[in-house]
């Protein structure tokens, strides 16, 4: 779906970043902060501008796609949102349908429909924007998201999902929730690549990881062979073990810094 | 930013564009009152009902003599129509600048255009004699020429600065036109500095704007840059809804920023110049009209930027009436009136936006 081939910039200082994404995978970026995660997102979604190296969209530089194409199979889920003026939540999930005016494929209301209620945000539906919480709106710019790339049920064309930290500001349970549904998203066939802070999260709803520190790659490849104790601690210069949790899941615990030397 | 009209009901679907109808229709014909009384009103009074016979052509009484069918048609018609195209102009300008910079205390003025028009007014009204012969060519239309130069030209610098300093930051763009607003300001405080009594006169009076002396002709130039950014705007509603969310998420939503910002700033800058070069400077419309509507219909373009149309018509079709009445025989400056207006109407939004906090 998207391939990124040695990747440079020379804000956030990527140096040679390599990363491919495919239908159907959630590819997780890790790393402390400051490393290069966030830039090399912005690279994928074409705000930033590689200095070398190539992004691909399905064979396609990323360049070369005409801006309201893209939009209809690439959705972007930036860290932080600015909303300038107040707004009802169904308004603003409606604007991620913008890329479709025009377009003969309808349904756009089941969309917004159909992202409220994968975000259970249907109760908030009619509420204005600026009255939520910091995790109910992270869930309504998600929903948005979601609605900018929705299809209708049976249409399985590839589409581009980027998530720069989908967790912020959600308690557990919403964190659980929304994980899942970016798991069942990767399973109707879209590439998901989301930038996590949370290495539990990324090792139980990751296929694929890629660690960085210093806009440099510690290591890349599947989620369990990415995350591995020397890795964390090559990244985070912290100490780690990875525990077996019940129902097969696994759990990053952080014991302490690393030991020096 | 704080928010104004946060607590509105929450109204959903059907009811609320119900009441959004409803908002549309009655100011529809407030317009048309403010426009009425504006054409009725003056040293020779007609009556409304007879304005509106002869509006719609049953003229055949002779409810109207020659002398009043010709004030209507030649005189008092233009001027309404100029007005009214002047009050649309400002209010999408205005909120197309909102919604541009983001900020809903922008006015078509951040983009110099109102700036250079003024330097280029009082250039040609204090350096008059020096100007070269072919200037003179011009005849009346001089001033309105050099404005709307002066404006555009003024909006061209800021464009090739936020050009210069990298990238399409609208902050840039921003401070780029506070600049040249304070050059624009210093050299018309020269010019004044250097002008005689005549001349300061008509300086001053040009910067609190006129509606007078407006014919047919002028209402045909306006009406062209009014009816382009009116086309624009109407296109452009939901690229700027999703710009309210920010550069970038519009970006991904596939809206090209960089040129709807070039072509919204390119489009003020004509409707602003083409208008103060007809009536001079007509304050705190642009920024009050636009605000007002936010008040009414809320935030979604496709609804406020037709409010704001008829917010800004109301506003200034009233306050041309006010002009005339008042201080009849004699004429108040439109922009004294708009100003009156909209100032106290500034301060109570701007107060009422810190209290009402939100983010």
């Amino acid at each position: 779906m998207i391939a990124a081939e040695g990747i440079c910039t020379t804000r956030g200082n990527l140096a040679g970043i390599s990363l491919r994404a495919e239908p159907g995978t959630v590819l997780a970026l890790m790393g402390p902060n400051g490393s290069g995660k966030s830039t090399l997102l912005h690279v994928l979604a074409g705000d930033l501008a590689a200095s070398s190296g190539s992004v691909r969209l399905q064979g396609r530089p990323l360049a070369a796609w005409p801006a309201a194409a893209l939009a209809t199979i690439r959705a972007v889920l930036p860290q932080t949102s600015q909303v300038a003026f107040p707004i009802q939540v169904t308004d603003l999930v409606a604007i991620g349908r913008l890329p479709h005016r025009g377009l003969a494929r309808g349904g756009d209301a089941e969309a917004v429909a159909a992202a409220l209620t994968a975000l259970g945000l249907q109760h908030l539906a009619h509420r204005p924007y600026q009255r939520l919480s910091g995790g109910e709106r992270q869930r309504v710019q998600f929903a948005r998201v979601l609605a900018q790339i929705w299809r209708p049920p049976g249409e399985t064309s590839p589409r581009l999902l980027l998530l720069d930290e989908p967790t912020n500001n959600l308690d557990p349970a919403q964190r659980l929730a929304l994980m899942q549904l970016v798991r069942r998203l990767a399973g109707q066939g879209t590439a998901v690549v989301a930038v996590l802070h949370d290495l539990t999260e990324a090792l139980n709803f990751a296929d694929h990881g890629l660690l960085l520190r210093d806009g440099r790659v510690v290591a890349g490849g599947p989620i369990h062979d990415v995350l591995t104790p020397a890795a964390i601690a090559a990244a985070f210069d912290v100490e780690a073990v990875i525990l077996a949790g019940p129902l097969g899941s696994s759990h990053v615990a952080v014991l302490g810094e690393k030991p020096a030397g | 930013m704080a928010i104004l009209g946060i607590d509105a009901p929450a109204l959903s679907g059907n009811r609320r564009r119900r009441q959004r109808w409803h908002i549309v229709l009655a100011l529809s014909l407030l317009a048309i009152v403010a426009a009425l009384a504006a054409i009725a009103a003056g040293p020779l009074p007609i009556a409304p009902l007879d304005v509106l016979a002869w509006a719609i052509g049953f003229d055949g009484q002779p409810a109207l003599g020659e002398v009043e069918r010709h004030v209507l048609a030649q005189i008092r018609l233009p001027r309404v129509v100029v007005a009214l195209l002047a009050g649309s102009g400002l209010a999408l300008s205005g909120c197309l600048m909102q919604s541009l910079f983001r900020n809903p205390l922008a006015d078509p003025g951040l983009i110099g255009v109102s700036s250079g028009a003024a330097l280029a007014a009082a250039i040609t009204i204090v350096l008059a004699p020096m100007l070269p012969f072919w200037f003179h060519a011009f005849g009346p239309f001089a001033l309105p020429v050099a404005a709307f130069c002066g404006g555009l030209a003024a909006t061209f610098v800021i464009l090739r600065l936020a050009d210069f300093a990298g990238g399409t930051a609208t902050v840039v763009l921003l401070l780029a036109g506070i600049g040249i607003g304070v050059i624009a300001e210093v050299a018309i405080g020269f010019l004044v500095f250097i002008s005689n009594e005549q001349q300061l006169r008509d300086l001053t009076f040009w910067r609190m704007g006129s509606l007078a002396g407006n014919g047919w002709l002028q209402a045909g130039i306006v009406a062209l840059p009014v009816s382009v950014i009116a086309a624009l705007a109407w296109s452009i509603a939901p690229a700027l809804n999703a710009l309210s969310l920010g550069e970038d998420v519009a970006r991904h939503l596939g809206v090209p920023v960089a040129r709807l910002q070039r072509l919204i700033v390119i489009a003020v800058a004509a409707a602003i110049g083409a208008i103060v070069a007809f009536s001079g400077m007509i304050g705190f419309l642009g920024l009050v009209a636009p605000h007002l509507a936010r008040l009414l219909i809320g935030h979604d373009h496709r609804w406020l930027l037709p409010v704001s149309v008829l917010v800004g018509m109301i506003i200034i079709g009233f306050g041309d009436l006010v002009t005339r009445v008042a201080v009849a025989p004699a004429e108040l400056p439109i922009g004294l009136v708009t100003g009156a207006l909209g100032a106290p109407v500034f301060l109570y939004l701007l107060v009422r936006q810190m209290r009402g906090g939100g983010a």
